[in-house]
């Protein structure tokens, strides 16, 4: 499937959380979430993960989750692609960006 | 209409398995048949012709104007020419002739030449540069190895026939890779992977290290004065050491779980330690999950032309290596870089934000053959053929050996190998630069 495929922007605008978090949240699966970190925010869809951890969640590798991610590498060339905390939120009435608008307000702040 | 050719033994060019056995039905000029490929496989040959860049193209304002070749790398050498401080990055996911011209190029400009592992597997050669590299054949995983421990690695998803062709599978000495062959996984969630694994142990994120060493301490004998380390309790972890201790022929594959999380390349010298401490008992072995075809391969071109694995720059004549100065992330949160010439990679799509803002206003040139996120950006997109489909060379595997990849079909009409776009690049920078 192209990166420039409907396919690859929902297979990668999501983010996969525990059962507990999303009922605490009161967040159902395919709901919008805002995420939140020191270095971003982006809207995705929440998915009902299996076998995470209460408090973890996981998005796939690609632009949505980079948005999020900070580019320090702690001098060694890799950036944080694991282990970053966010904040979540339930995000109703927002959307999920399209991935030529991302990558255009990636480039444009 | 031509028969239908069959071809066997085809290499599979998607991840670092790099499948040898894959049997493909060729019907007038186009693949229409893949057996034994997994799901991504059968994607990369079935659908080679789609979603293809199929010109040469230049951004003018917010349009992409189609021009001949000629131009584009007429445009591409006079980028490269004018800048101070040019990036070459990628390389992964073509053969290893490209590579050598990729080098050459950048050796010419006094540019920086980095390869996608900065951001996959790095850490891991930082960790061999610190401890050695005790790697073994797949082959010999298949023949000899009674337990294989995957941490951090879910290959079921990336690497989907690594499990049956070297683990599942029967070998010399392991008849029957079900009773006499255990699979445990080790992660920070259960996977697919995990599900289908002998034993799962579920670590809590960011705690690899202090598992690792816990492990250690426990191999050596030592006795550790807490009930737990990372969510494991001392009891499953003791478990797990007297397991690897008693193996005969023990495979730890690691993955971007190691690498990507806190400690990065400290995990992996950590997890080498480990592996050499066993040694002391019986025979151990370790391996990174290579994901691309071909990330393998631009760590060892690079090791032979430049002397150094990734991370590379030629800005003073000579080659220098620093992962964290020289790589690709940290070149573009600087904004140090003033061009960027993309080879079969996606920075766009695997760059975190900040990185991606140090593309912003410099000129980038790309080249790929399918549309790709970078493909939107560029200010130079020029198509090439797709190594071991539509061109031949050479790459390798996760475990370093080497293969030759065929080429299968033709690429479309005027698109060339990366090697030869290259080329033409370097011949042009050359009069450019003499002018
Ligand atoms: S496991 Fe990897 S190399 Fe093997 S067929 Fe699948 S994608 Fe190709």
């Amino acid at each position: 499937m192209g990166k420039t495929s409907r396919d690859y922007t929902e297979a990668v605008s999501v983010c996969e959380l525990d059962r507990t978090t999303m009922s605490v949240l009161e967040i159902g699966d395919g709901d919008l979430v805002s995420l939140e970190t020191i270095d971003g925010e982006v809207v995705v869809r929440a998915r009902l993960g299996r076998g995470l951890e209460p408090g973890m969640g996981f998005i796939p590798a690609g632009p949505y989750a980079n948005v999020i991610i900070s580019a320090d590498t702690w001098e060694s060339g890799m950036p944080d692609f694991k282990g970053v905390r966010a904040k979540v939120f339930k995000a109703a009435g927002s959307r999920v960006f399209s991935i030529k608008e991302l990558v255009a307000k990636m480039l444009e702040e | 209409m031509s028969r239908p050719q069959v071809l066997e033994n085809v290499v599979c060019p998607f991840c670092g398995c790099l499948c040898d056995d894959i049997r493909l039905t060729i019907e007038d000029g186009k693949i229409v048949g893949n057996e034994r490929g997994c799901a991504l496989s059968k994607a990369k040959f079935l659908q080679a012709t789609t979603d293809r860049m199929m010109s040469p193209a230049i951004l003018q304002g917010s349009e992409f104007v189609e021009v001949s070749l000629d131009e584009a790398v007429d445009r591409a050498a006079r980028i490269l020419a004018e800048a101070h401080r040019p990036l070459i990055y990628g390389l992964s996911s073509t053969e290893n002739d490209a590579h050598r011209e990729v080098y050459r190029l950048a050796e010419y400009l006094g540019g920086v030449v980095d390869n996608t592992s900065s951001v996959c597997h790095g850490p891991s050669i930082i960790g061999t540069q610190e401890s050695g590299e005790p790697v073994a054949a797949l082959a010999e995983v298949r023949n000899r190895a009674d337990l294989v421990i995957y941490w951090g690695a879910n290959p079921l998803y990336a690497h989907p026939r690594h499990v049956s062709r070297f683990v599942r599978a029967p070998g010399v000495f392991i008849k029957d890779p079900k009773s006499e062959r255990q699979m445990w996984v080790i992660d920070v969630r259960e996977t697919v992977t995990s599900r289908v694994a002998d034993r799962a142990i579920i670590i809590r994120p960011g705690t690899d290290l202090e598992v690792i060493e816990a492990l250690r301490a426990l191999v050596r004998g030592h006795t550790i004065d807490v009930s737990s380390v990372g969510g494991v309790s001392l009891d499953t972890l003791r478990e797990i050491a007297d397991a690897m201790k008693s193996a005969k022929y023990g495979v730890l594959f690691y993955g971007l779980g190691l690498t990507q999380s806190r400690g990065r390349h400290s995990n992996v010298d950590a997890a080498i330690r480990l592996v050499q401490d066993l040694n002391n008992y019986t025979k151990w072995s370790m391996m990174p999950m290579r994901g691309h075809y071909n990330v393998a391969g631009a760590n060892k071109t690079s090791t032979w032309t430049t002397g150094y694995p990734y991370a590379v720059d030629y800005s003073r004549g000579y080659p220098r290596y620093q992962p964290g100065e020289y790589t690709a992330v940290d070149l573009l949160r600087r904004r140090e870089v003033d061009a960027l010439l993309n080879v079969a990679a996606d920075p766009i799509a695997h760059f975190p934000r900040a990185a991606i803002q140090g593309l912003k206003s410099i000129p980038i040139i790309n080249l790929d053959p399918k549309r790709n996120l970078t493909s939107l950006i560029a200010t130079v997109n020029i198509p090439t053929a797709i190594a071991g489909i539509e061109c031949d060379g050479a790459v390798a595997r996760m475990d370093g050996l080497p293969l030759y990849v065929k080429k299968i079909v033709d690429p479309p009409e005027s698109v060339l190998p990366d090697r030869e776009v290259l080329r033409m690049i370097f011949d042009r920078v050359q009069e450019v630069s003499r002018q």
